[in-house]
């Protein structure tokens, strides 16, 4: 098994905008690309643990998305549920950019 | 501080966030719970939305994680309701001849919907949403084929509306006053509104009064003030909210418009708190204001519990209230009410943004209905640009290709 062998290309780095999140849909899932002002990238779960919406459709500021439906907040570098609706964290993934483009790893599941 | 426990009278969202918070900041004595359901304490939103229109039932939502009342050790009294206060021995009376001591009270009664004082109110077929029961009650009656009156276009009777199109009804909307959702929503929203809502069948009957309900057992017909009659198969009456003040009353409470309470959520008596539909507090400009929505009990549960335990943090109320109808999203942040001028953004998608702006160009609120992208997006922008003081040129607002959150970074740095 090579090196890189699990890492899954998913989109073009400047495809997400700064300090914004872009939707990237792999088989049934859905996740969320996130890219920092200071250009780090990282990817969770795209759909809310509280009630249905795609995270990707929220609001970002800093490190933080607010989730588009009730406004419940995540920190998205490591899923926390930061407030009220939510209490239940997103699951991240290992995200990395090369040659321009960015790759995540999914978990054994 | 008092160490003779807390009592929380009232389960619903203010009640319950309230119980959570305590704990969540450290509290270690006792919290009971006076919850007058007999159910575990729920999300009300779904009710008219989700619920209705068959994709989830009440117990789907439930306020407290799974274990919490055991893992914390709240006494939940469950079924039980608080029928009157000793303020002098500090003592609750219940339902069951028990009683419960306080250090603390903490009144989070929620409201009760208006009734229709019209003939026939009684009849089967009749309801009113407020409660899970009040859903499980009305979801049976949705069925293809139903005629469905429903009495008030507020944002209740709306979200109801949508719900029971999907499920196959047939849904007519009687409305007393010139427009929809006249208390909650701006006049430009509440058009775009009223036209989703015709492209999917909904009737509506604006400026016209229901005068009585008819049929033997069941509901058959509705008669409005022009004498015509409605054939019905169910009706919902949906024409607002009165709050639960009876219990504080009796108590000696001050009550306006509410159980009314100084800007650290504290009743005229300093032992007792509220918070949520019922909680009529003082604002910034010493007005008193009653929030009916989510985010107020959600907010003020979590406060009066800090503030119980000695925070005496203010109430700063930034109303936010969502509502979804079809696949589409209505949100509303601020005060649109307080706006003298109206500044609308035309998003590529359909979905319209409004910026609310005082005379001296400050926005005051923001509200949209569309997509939940656009919406969520626009509105947080809004609400960012209103504490940043942030006053971007009308046509910035009015052009969805500038990216205001952009705007508003360079502008605060």
């Amino acid at each position: 098994m090579p090196d890189n062998g699990d890492w899954i290309e998913t989109c073009k780095a400047q495809d997400v905008g700064r300090e914004d999140v872009k939707r990237w849909d792999h088989g049934d899932r859905s996740f969320a690309i996130f890219r920092t002002a200071d250009d780090r990238y990282y990817v969770t779960d795209d759909i809310c643990t509280h009630e249905y919406a795609h995270i990707s459709d929220g609001f970002v500021e800093g490190t933080t998305v607010e989730c588009p439906r009730h406004a419940g907040c995540f920190d998205f570098r490591t899923g926390e549920a930061l407030n009220p609706p939510v209490c239940v964290n997103l699951r991240t993934f290992p995200a990395k950019v090369e040659d321009g483009l960015v790759y995540i790893r999914l978990a054994d599941d | 501080m008092p160490h003779d426990g807390i009592v929380i009278v009232g389960s619903g969202h203010a009640g319950a966030r309230a119980a959570q918070s305590l704990r969540a900041n450290g509290w270690q004595h006792r919290i009971s719970v006076i919850d007058g359901e007999g159910c575990a304490p729920y999300e009300r939103p779904p009710l008219s939305k989700a619920v209705l229109s068959g994709k989830s039932r009440p117990e789907d939502a439930v306020l407290f994680p799974q274990d919490f009342v055991e893992q914390h050790g709240i006494d939940f009294r469950s079924g039980v309701r608080a029928v009157g206060i000793d303020r002098d021995t500090r003592q609750v009376r219940l339902s069951n001849d028990d009683a419960v001591s306080y250090g603390r009270l903490l009144l989070t009664p929620g409201a009760e919907p208006r009734l229709l004082d019209i003939p026939g109110r009684e009849l089967e077929g009749v309801f009113s949403l407020r409660t899970a029961v009040d859903a499980c009650g009305l979801s049976g009656q949705l069925l293809p084929g139903a005629d469905v009156v429903i009495v008030g276009g507020g944002l209740i009777g709306l979200e109801v509306a949508a719900s029971a199109i999907q499920r196959g009804c047939s849904v007519t909307v009687i409305e007393a006053g010139p427009r929809l959702m006249t208390r909650a929503v701006p006049p430009e929203l509440a058009e775009l509104i009223r036209l989703l809502h015709e492209t999917r069948g909904v009737r509506f009957i604006l400026g016209r009064q229901a005068v009585a309900l008819l049929g033997s057992q069941r509901i058959e017909a509705l008669r409005m003030d022009d004498g015509s009659t409605l054939a019905c198969t169910a009706a919902l009456i949906s024409i607002g909210v009165t709050p639960r003040t009876d219990l504080a009353l009796a108590a000696g409470l001050e009550i306006e418009n509410g159980i009314a309470v100084d800007c650290f959520l504290k009743t005229s008596d300093p032992f007792i708190y509220a918070a949520g539909d019922a909680c009529a507090f003082k604002n910034g400009d010493g007005s008193r204001l009653r929030l009916e929505c989510w985010k107020n009990a959600e907010d003020q549960g979590a406060l009066a519990a800090r503030n119980m335990m000695g925070a005496n943090e203010p109430y700063t109320p930034m109303p936010w209230m969502w509502s979804d109808q079809y696949d589409r999203t209505m949100q509303i942040a601020g005060h649109p009410e307080l706006g003298e001028q109206h500044v609308a953004r035309h998003c590529p998608d359909g979905s319209l943004l409004v910026y609310h702006l005082d005379a001296n160009d400050a926005i005051v609120g923001v509200s949209g209905f569309g997509s939940l992208r656009e919406i969520a997006r626009g509105v947080r922008t809004g609400q960012m640009l209103m504490q940043r003081g942030i006053h971007p040129a009308k046509e910035a607002l009015q052009n969805p290709k500038i990216d205001l959150k952009a705007a508003a970074k360079v502008a605060a740095g």
